[in-house]
């Protein structure tokens, strides 16, 4: 007898087993598919778009995962490089007018790239 | 659906209000999680939450064994002794008495596949399932198994030869 044949047949006494169970246990089945289906999550995001805007959410809704974690990191590097420029600024300054007001620190005097940093040409700087 | 959903999670774990529990759960799932899915989807993924449901079963029932064996040690020997099978026995020998004989010999029939079918390897009988009595195709199987269509087809194979076999031993000509 082939695989199919011989399936088809233990389907159909599993089907009589299937209709054969307990009024109760059959009520508490339909209860709880009726209780499942009152927690159904309903696609909303399809009702509430059309026309175009329906196929926009179509192509981007499953990549708007991606989009916002890309948009995230492009912010995040925009972020961090804008800080380091003020950062670098702030101490430039500092520098420079510490350098004006002549009051820089003995260890700056010291310091071998402090001399490098006088030496070049102030068009360089 | 829940009525076949609710045989397959009995087959499997062998407790009426354990399986009760096991469809209900995965119902509610497939509810919450799935509900806005296209509907040639639905029984895949009611399979592959149906299965998982089960699997968490015996973990959970692993871990509990765990604690409880070295518990149940320490109780009374006479236990041992009682065979739950026995009452199973007197329970469907009266209660298949008051039915007649067609019905008799179907129910018993039903009794035997029914055995046999939670006797074969669970992943055989996931496989069996969704694809005869299921109606799912081959990719679907293999997709809420999260196996091969390969691994599928070796499963369902396997599983017709044993339950033939089985009921072929027992006097049994389908």
């Amino acid at each position: 007898m082939k695989e199919q044949e011989f399936a088809h047949r233990i389907r159909h006494h599993l089907n009589l087993g299937a209709d054969g169970i307990d009024r109760a246990t059959a009520d508490r089945l339909f209860k709880a598919r009726q209780n499942a289906l009152e927690h159904q999550k309903v696609a909303t995001s399809q009702l509430s778009l059309a026309g175009i805007g329906n196929i926009a959410a179509d192509v981007m809704l499953p990549h708007a995962r991606t989009v916002i974690a890309l948009l995230g990191l492009m912010l995040g590097v925009a972020g961090v490089s804008y800080w380091n420029d003020y950062q670098q600024a702030a101490e430039y300054e500092e520098i420079d007018s510490a350098l004006l007001a002549d009051d820089l620190p003995i260890n700056a005097y010291l310091d071998k790239g402090f001399h490098a940093w006088l030496d070049q040409p102030s068009s360089q700087q | 659906m829940e009525r076949r959903a609710y045989k397959q999670a009995l087959f499997a774990v062998r407790n009426e209000d354990i399986a009760l529990d096991i469809v209900q759960d995965a119902m509610l799932k497939l509810a919450e999680k799935y509900g806005d899915k296209p509907a040639e989807e639905l029984p895949m993924l009611f399979q592959r939450i149906l299965q998982n449901t089960i699997r968490d079963f015996y973990r959970r029932q692993k871990v509990r064994s765990l604690w409880m064996t070295p518990l149940s040690a320490l109780t009374s020997a006479n236990d041992e002794d009682a065979d739950p099978l026995e009452t199973l026995e007197v329970e469907n020998q009266s209660k298949l008495a008051s039915i007649p004989h067609a019905q008799l010999e179907q129910s018993q029939l039903l009794a035997i596949i029914e055995e046999e079918i939670k006797k074969l390897p669970p992943r055989q009988r996931e496989a069996f399932l969704m694809r005869y009595w299921e109606d799912m195709d081959i990719a679907e199987t293999a997709a809420a198994m999260g196996c091969s269509e390969g691994s599928v087809k070796t499963h369902c194979s396997r599983a017709t030869h044993t339950l033939a076999v089985a009921l072929k031993a027992k006097g049994i000509e389908l």
